[in-house]
């Protein structure tokens, strides 16, 4: 294709994504270094006099003069500052886990690394299942299955959630009542653990549907000859499974990794729906609370907090982007 | 042999049921619950099937009470005991045993208090009565009557709800318009060209899709707080008001269209590539130019790859949550951050219930959408996949 008829067909699309988002990246990082001038803060003293007792009374009240002017470098003040890295307060030897940065990573962790081996193996099992059933019931089941992935995850995480009540709601009930052996009562909301637990519960049950049908179509295509070879070869279903079918199906694996990698990183909307801000909060509830929530924006903490996302985001995603490469140079396509 | 079979057979279709009983059920139990009054549905789980609340308090085993509230349309009153009692102490005997009144009688007999459902069935059955026929009752009572009827068309405190309705529907049907008619003509420039540079753009384009949305918002929050435009007026009608660029409709349009261009341009492509290089090639060769070869021949067999790419648009901007609650004014906010402001409220006057309409109302579109391209669906989420 000529090099401009190329540039005529890609134009509205790359120009779309340079302007929102390769430019708003720029500004995050932008935003992380620089800020507006500080307001200049000044004491106004307000004296009164009482009328009849003569008596003077003075208080002091602070106003806020707005500096016009460029923005200011502001160096690492907003990434090393107490909701980012907190450099200060580390180096004073405060815990990690105290600190709402590296709380945030590390449930942001938690939930991708938790999630990604129950999503992969929930799914190869659904589908090789599926596999064996009635071509006639299996329309069913994907219309089922695809409805946790397919409905708003902030409206599936409140249907969960609004399951979960402590007065007897129904996963509540469930939860005790598989636990019959102990006395304890197990709160899914009071928690911190329970609420993990929930939230990576949720995650699950999102993705593996999409796990699922990936495999499934991956399933289809699996060569018979190989699977009644692997049988006169005397091989055990497990080993059918483990040596003919997870081999043909590992590029798919790796597809629903990276994408549910992406998207756990992301994790935002079940937090809001269980509304457990308190117990966890992932890398963009944070930012989020930062920007939305808060009444005074604190743009600098959020751009610097944006900033490290996207570095970590970008690490997870080498490989990736390493093997692809890889890829192309070998045959030139992808 | 074969009984053993047949019991394997069982435990898969029972493993099978299982599977679609965790999938689904959430979604019917909530469905269910949204008619029943809040302390059934946030209450014990038996009482959301019995619905023993709701029948103490509307006098029915279902209410559309948090769908009202939701939408803002009229909601019933509950009467007094005191504006009741008048007409009941006018009924004859044989009256008072009609199954709707005569709980409300007995409990006032009986010096107990009646149920909010008690008096609304009193008063639902008089209404019913009061329509067949004014000669039944003295003028009275018609203006009781009246009155409850003016109570009903009262609201208590609506929601709109179906303003955000209204403005999901503008949001979304513009992301899939303006998103597919750049991604398209995007991802067949990249399918079709071997240069360096298509390369690299669809690398850039992966990492793009990878960036969290919030990262993206907080690049956008400042500058679009800060620049203002100016009035439009066309014909003196105010097409445009003065302000910041924050809170406008086509501002969250524009960003979630940029945001979906990655996915986008990275599906189409994927189509494009499974349809034979030699089509267009034939175009060319009858004189066509590449924008009308790209219309007239490759278009038409593209439509199956341009509806599954439109309905995963759909879902981006449809489920959208991050840009539009941050981006979006109060009055142009769209259902899902519609959702999460029902959330923090004042937990009173059927709220919950209202927030449990509206999470439902958002999902039945979704479950339509599901029905009907259950096949798109499905080959769209395979595409991406297929070449690993």
């Amino acid at each position: 294709m000529p090099h401009r008829t190329f540039l005529w067909f890609v134009l509205p699309s790359v120009a779309t994504m340079v302007l929102f988002i390769l430019l708003p990246l720029v500004n995050v990082a932008y935003q992380s270094f620089f800020s507006e001038p500080t307001p200049i803060q000044r004491v106004v003293e307000v004296c009164s006099t009482n009328f009849f007792t003569g008596e003077k009374t003075c208080t002091e009240s602070f106003t806020y003069e707005e500096v016009e002017g460029p923005n200011i470098f502001r160096g690492l003040d907003f990434i090393c500052g107490y909701s980012v890295l907190a450099c200060k307060e580390l180096s004073e030897g405060a815990k990690l886990m105290n600190l709402p940065f590296y709380r945030a990573l590390a449930f942001t962790l938690f939930y991708t690394f938790i999630t990604t081996p129950f999503i992969i193996v929930l799914g190869l099992m659904i589908a090789s299942l599926v596999n064996n059933l009635t071509r006639s019931v299996r329309g069913p089941i994907i219309f089922a299955s695809l409805l946790p992935f397919i409905v708003t995850p902030l409206v599936g995480s409140l249907v969960l959630f609004w399951m979960t009540g402590n007065n007897g709601g129904l996963l509540y009930s469930l939860v005790n009542g598989l636990m019959f052996w102990t006395d304890v009562d197990i709160s899914l909301r009071a928690s911190a653990t329970a609420v993990w637990a929930m939230l990576a519960t949720y995650g699950v049950w999102h993705v593996a549907p999409f796990a699922f049908i990936v495999f499934y179509a991956g399933l289809q295509t699996v060569s018979q000859d190989q699977i009644e070879a692997a049988m006169v070869d005397g091989a055990s279903v497990w080993e059918r499974f483990r040596h003919v079918v997870v081999p043909h199906l590992m590029p798919l694996i790796t597809f629903v990794l990276l994408i549910h990698i992406m998207d756990a990183f992301r994790v935002l909307e079940p937090i809001v729906s269980f509304q457990a801000q308190s117990k966890a909060q992932s890398l963009s509830t944070l930012i989020y609370e930062h920007l939305v929530i808060q009444q005074e924006k604190r743009y600098g903490t959020a751009a610097a907090t944006s900033l490290l996302t996207i570095l970590m985001v970008f690490i997870l995603l080498l490989p990736v982007l390493v093997r692809t490469w890889r890829d192309f140079r070998g045959d030139g396509r992808l | 042999m074969t009984s053993n079979r047949r019991a394997v057979s069982a435990i898969l279709y029972l493993l099978a049921g299982l599977w679609v009983v965790i999938a689904a059920f959430p979604f019917a139990w909530t469905v269910w619950g949204s008619f029943k009054f809040e302390t059934d549905f946030f209450g014990a789980w038996t009482k959301n099937i019995s619905g023993e609340d709701t029948g103490r308090e509307y006098g029915t085993y279902f209410t559309a009470d948090g769908y009202a509230i939701a939408f803002s349309w009229p909601v019933e009153t509950v009467p007094t005991l005191a504006e009741v009692e008048p007409f009941l102490a006018r009924l004859s005997t044989d009256q008072l045993e009609h199954p709707s009144i005569a709980p409300l009688f007995d409990a006032i007999s009986n010096e107990t208090r009646p149920s909010n459902g008690e008096l609304r069935q009193f008063s639902r059955w008089l209404r019913s009565e009061a329509r067949q026929g004014p000669d039944r009752f003295s003028e009275n009572t018609m203006q009781f009557v009246t009155e409850l009827e003016e109570e009903r068309a009262a609201n208590v405190s609506g929601k709109d709800f179906g303003r955000a309705v209204i403005n999901t529907l503008v949001v979304t049907l513009s992301v899939v318009v303006i998103s597919l008619t750049f991604g398209t003509l995007g991802g067949y420039a990249l399918a079709r060209s071997t240069a360096k540079y298509a390369f690299w753009i669809l690398i850039i384009a992966l990492v793009f899709r990878a960036m969290p949305h919030i990262t993206l918002v907080s690049g956008y929050m400042e500058p679009l707080f800060a620049t203002q435009i100016s009035e439009i007026k066309i014909f003196g009608l105010t097409v445009i008001e003065e302000g910041t660029l924050w809170g406008r409709t086509f501002t969250a349009v524009v960003v979630l269209v940029a945001i979906n261009q990655p996915f986008t341009i990275w599906m189409m492509r994927s189509f494009f590539m499974n349809i034979p290089q030699e089509l267009d090639e034939s175009a060319l060769v009858d004189g066509c130019n590449r924008l009308q070869g790209f219309w007239h021949v490759i278009m038409p067999v593209m439509w199956p790859g341009v509806i599954t790419t439109g309905l995963f648009s759909f879902l981006l901007a449809y489920n959208d949550f991050t840009v539009t609650s941050a981006l979006l004014s109060q009055e142009n906010t769209t259902m899902i951050p519609r959702i999460a402001g029902f959330l923090g409220s004042a937990q009173s006057d059927g709220e919950q219930m209202a927030a449990v309409a509206a999470v439902v109302s958002a999902t039945a579109p979704l479950f339509v959408l599901i029905m009907v391209f259950q096949r798109q669906l499905v080959s769209g989420l395979t595409a991406g996949a297929v070449k690993g």
